[in-house]
């Protein structure tokens, strides 16, 4: 608990920090004002919203996400809510761990202080719990209380107690989609951090995963549009599989089923399965990396 | 004198506890503050400990010995963040390795220097102390003490990075002790601190043992380390050479190697006949440059005894006078550097 209010209170110092925070509370706000909007419009610009909403999350089309006859919340809502995590705060999610988590554990080994840690009654899974908690709370702060002051706002101006029984889950997806992006990336980049004495480096690791990422994706997406276009039969690779090469990607498919924006295939299990074994991994070699520095 | 090799209790100085520890028993006695049971630690095939065995009571120790020694692999056994290959390390009758419990009792303070610069002394202090154990509600009163007793409570406010090495070490030296722990462990303390930052450590060091509490003090520097307890831990090589306190180291040395320094007129006359009859290393006459007839010869003996008597000896042939000589007891130094001869096998 020391380590986890002793980062954060590190952490907040930064300037850069402070400023990608107040930049990623407005996603928050706009998100509000769409919700309350969408209570207010008639039934055409609704439709208008969600096949728009719906295109950007990508699931738009035949087979996949249907616009629904009339106006529903539980659809409309998670749409909503999806896009808010898989866009806006996803982002500012590699923005945040970026600014955190590299110095987090690579500090402590070269200021030496790692040693005092240990010459306390902690034990390295307490120190890498207060090392992981910080993150935890920042990333919270992007992405599971605005969603939540979000939902909350959203029935507070709604007409009626239907608003509630219509979207009572909201606010389970809405954790467990944070679980979902929190728990894997601030793993992974501790984990980076505690490979090396240079932060830099440790950063550097993390921007380049999202990029290459990235890179991939769009590079075999490419690839499966030309072999569409060259042969009848279509391309081996599809969007699913296409994602799982990419961490952003993968991270945003699995937020779109917990938002239950997409039915569940087996890229689903395919990326559960990879965040899983990747989370598991990562904190595995996290726990070593620091044990076998520290404790000979 | 007190062998290492034979797991007697050693007792500091001050105290008056000289007893024999219980054969090969390898039980503790309950009330030791550190007790090392046959502790060897191997890193591959080079030996950071070699079958350390010895009881320490309460008290305060000088642990002395050459950079690699030794000093901090036993320091970090004693903080459990080294596992001992073979053999027990205890303190205050418990396992240290993997006993996150009995770190709230010692305060370390260790070798390398640590620097973070964005934090101030008093939040760094504070952090440490919160992770100790100590009560929410002391943990400012405890923050404020330590910072006081090491003289840094002016500074307490301004960040690290603005600080000197020797303020810096001032700051591992409180967060040290913030949490009054029983038994405090320093390995260099001195480093970086001048002469004022040294005495003033000495002297919360000699405070620290006149209130009882335990300490350890790892050190290649003699005379700073003498200035605060007469007890010490000679380690070389990973092995406990000899324990006890000064005297005690001594007597070891008597009769063996060691340097000895005469001061008289036409010295160098002597040295063929002593070379003759004894056996030595080194025989080496420094003729003063007023007066060449008058100097220092330096002998580097492995029998001290035979020496000196052969001294007494010819002490007047020839017209050698003997002014004065200087051994192993006017200089521990001199005492440290035999004993490490010995240790090594190297022949006076």
């Amino acid at each position: 608990m020391s380590i986890a209010a002793n980062g954060i209170r590190l952490a907040w110092r930064g300037t850069w920090l402070r400023r990608t925070l107040i930049l990623t509370s407005f996603p928050a706000v706009i998100c509000a004002l769409s919700i309350f909007a969408l209570e207010q419009v008639e039934p055409g610009s609704q439709k208008r919203f969600f096949r728009s909403m719906a295109i950007l999350s990508g699931v738009q089309g035949p087979n996949r996400l249907s616009i629904p006859s009339d106006y529903k919340r539980d659809v409309y809502w998670p749409l909503l809510m999806a896009n808010f995590f898989r866009y806006p705060q996803s982002i500012a999610m590699v923005l945040l761990v970026g600014l955190i988590a590299p110095r987090s554990i690579s500090f402590d080994y070269r200021s030496k202080g790692a040693l005092l840690y240990f010459s306390r009654p902690i034990g390295v899974t307490q120190y890498l719990l207060g090392k992981q908690a910080t993150l935890w709370f920042y990333l919270a702060c992007i992405t599971t209380i605005p969603a939540l002051v979000v939902y909350v706002l959203g029935l507070a101006v709604s007409p009626n107690l239907s608003v509630f029984w219509d979207t009572w889950d909201l606010p389970i997806r809405i954790l467990i989609s944070s679980l979902c992006l929190i728990i894997p990336t601030s793993s992974v980049a501790l984990w980076m951090s505690s490979m090396t004495e240079e932060s830099r480096y440790a950063a550097f690791g993390w921007l380049a995963m999202w990029v290459l990422g990235w890179v991939t994706f769009f590079a075999l997406t490419l690839v499966a549009s030309m072999q569409n276009a060259q042969s009848s039969g279509g391309s081996v690779l599809s969007v699913e599989t296409i994602a799982l090469f990419s961490p952003y990607h993968l991270l945003g498919r699995i937020q779109n089923y917990v938002f239950g924006v997409i039915e569940y295939d087996t890229g689903i299990s395919w990326a559960f399965t990879i965040l899983m074994i990747v989370t598991v991994a990562t904190q595995c070699m996290l726990y070593w990396n620091v044990r076998s520095r520290l404790v000979r | 004198m007190i062998a290492p090799e034979s797991g007697d209790r050693i007792a500091p100085a001050s105290g008056d506890m000289i007893s024999p520890a219980s054969g090969d028993m390898i039980s503790p006695a309950s009330g030791d503050m550190i007790s090392l049971q046959h502790v060897t630690k191997l890193y591959g095939t080079v030996i950071g400990a070699n079958d350390l065995h010895l009881n320490l009571p309460r008290g305060a120790y000088a642990l002395l010995g050459p950079n690699g020694s030794g000093k901090t692999t036993l320091i970090n056994m004693l903080t459990g963040q080294v596992k001992p290959t073979m053999g027990s390390v205890r303190v205050f009758g418990e396992k240290t390795w993997r006993n996150r419990r009995i770190l709230s009792r010692i305060g370390l303070c260790p070798a390398v220097d640590v620097l973070y610069p964005n934090v101030t002394a008093r939040q760094w202090v504070r952090h440490l102390a919160a992770l100790s154990l100590l009560p929410p509600d002391q943990v400012d009163d405890a923050v404020d003490a330590a910072l006081k007793q090491v003289r840094l409570n002016e500074a307490a406010d301004r960040l690290m990075g603005t600080y000197s090495l020797g303020m810096r070490q001032r700051a591992k030296l409180a967060q040290a002790i913030v949490h009054q722990p029983d038994l405090l462990i320093l390995d260099e303390p001195f480093n970086g601190l001048d002469p004022i930052g040294r005495g003033d450590v000495i002297d919360l060091l000699r405070q620290w043992v006149d209130q009882g509490r335990g300490l350890l003090l790892a050190s290649h520097v003699l005379h700073e380390v003498e200035a605060v307890t007469d007890a010490f831990l000679l380690i070389f090589g990973g092995r406990l050479m000899a324990a006890g306190d000064r005297e005690e180291i001594e007597s070891i040395v008597v009769g063996g190697p060691q340097r000895i320094e005469v001061r008289g007129k036409h010295l160098d006359r002597l040295i063929g006949p002593l070379a003759a009859t004894i056996q030595w290393r080194e025989l080496r006459w420094q003729p003063d440059s007023d007066d060449t007839t008058v100097g220092t010869l330096t002998a580097f003996v492995s029998q001290s005894d035979a020496f000196l008597h052969g001294l007494v000896r010819h002490n007047g042939d020839q017209g050698v006078r003997v002014d004065s000589v200087r051994g192993v007891g006017g200089q521990l130094e001199t005492l440290f550097d035999s004993l490490m001869r010995t240790q090594r096998g190297q022949r006076a």
